[in-house]
């Protein structure tokens, strides 16, 4: 009798516990995803003056100079045609000449651009064909040239945008 | 309110069209392309005026700049004992401020002969002159009129005393580009 109890206890048990462990509750979520467009760029400050002091004697050209002490960084995940592009605030005066020239992994760099005249409105290309991806500290060249005819210039600060578009 | 409004619009029109259950559809449908469309046009647009920049300060300047280049010259006056041949040379400057000339002075006493000075073909709307260099603290002017620009002249040397010729001597004549 004492065996006979035995057994149906642990048959019980068997068959309640198996009941315990098939025994599930479920609950569903939905959860939204979602990449927005991203479209940065970044520089790494501004570059030294480019201050013009030298010429040759019977050359209208003074001697042109250069920094290509910043750089560039920029992260997108918009398409693989996107364009940098670069003006000023304001256009130079005939005879002084702003070249830019960023270069690029992720896209191709159209090297030396004049952007002597280029300002909000008018805007030139600087580098094209940007793929999906980062490109980081990439250097950026400035040329600052003039011709003694176009005179002397006071100290003068230009503001210098970059644009990541598309 | 405006979407309210359109959904209005939308039932006016469904209701027009005829019975319920035949006309809901269209609306459906209708109220859906419109809900895409304007998801589209939102998309399309912020798509559209996505850019990122960035700025940079750059501080341009040029200063004023007054350069001349003119050779060393060995000059044999009286090569040929009948002639005073002329000796020339070029003389090139720069200068990119406003109202300069070119003086020039000869700063050494030795030697005797008198120096003429002639300035030939000068490039732009410079005036060509013709002055007697002598020892002076005071020089004389060249070349006037010289502003924002680069150029070139001949400057032609004639020596007027052909009898003070004596023996070989070095002299110093100091051109100088200032402001005018």
């Amino acid at each position: 009798m004492k065996k006979l109890s035995v057994i149906s206890i642990v048959a019980l048990v068997a068959i309640f516990g198996t009941q315990a462990a098939f025994a599930q509750a479920s609950a569903t979520q939905t959860v939204s995803l979602a990449v927005n467009a991203v479209y940065k760029i970044a520089t790494s400050g501004s570059p030294a003056p480019l201050v013009i002091t030298e010429g040759t004697a019977g050359s209208d050209n003074l001697t042109s100079v250069s920094d290509n002490s910043t750089t560039y960084s920029i992260t997108q995940n918009v398409g693989n045609t996107l364009k940098i592009t670069a003006h000023m605030d304001a256009a130079l005066p005939s005879g002084y000449t702003l070249n830019i020239n960023l270069a690029s992994t992720k896209g191709t760099s159209l090297g030396n651009v004049n952007i002597s005249n280029a300002t909000a409105g008018s805007a030139v290309d600087v580098v094209t064909g940007i793929a999906r991806g980062a490109d980081a500290a990439q250097t950026i060249g400035y040329t600052f040239a003039a011709t003694a005819s176009a005179g002397t210039l006071t100290s003068t600060t230009k503001t210098i945008t970059l644009t990541l578009t598309n | 309110m405006a979407s309210i409004d359109g959904r209005r619009a939308c039932y006016g029109f469904a209701v027009s069209m005829g019975d319920g259950g035949s006309t809901m559809k269209p609306t459906r449908n209708i109220l859906k392309a419109l809900w895409i469309g304007s998801l589209l046009l939102v998309g399309g647009t912020t798509s559209a005026a996505g850019q990122g920049s960035s700025r940079q300060v750059l501080t341009l300047q040029v200063v004023e700049l007054n350069k001349l280049y003119l050779p060393s010259l060995w000059i044999q006056p009286f090569q040929h004992s009948d002639s005073i041949a002329p000796h020339q040379f070029h003389l090139d400057w720069i200068c990119n401020g406003e109202e300069k000339k070119i003086t020039v002075a000869k700063k050494t006493p030795g030697g005797s002969l008198l120096l003429r000075a002639n300035v030939l073909s000068a490039s732009g709307d410079v005036v060509e002159s013709s002055v007697e260099i002598r020892v002076s603290n005071s020089p004389v002017d060249l070349l006037i009129g010289l502003s924002r620009s680069a150029g070139r002249c001949i400057i032609q040397y004639r020596f007027q005393e052909k009898e003070a010729a004596t023996a070989d001597f070095a002299d110093a004549i100091l051109y100088t580009i200032t402001g005018g």
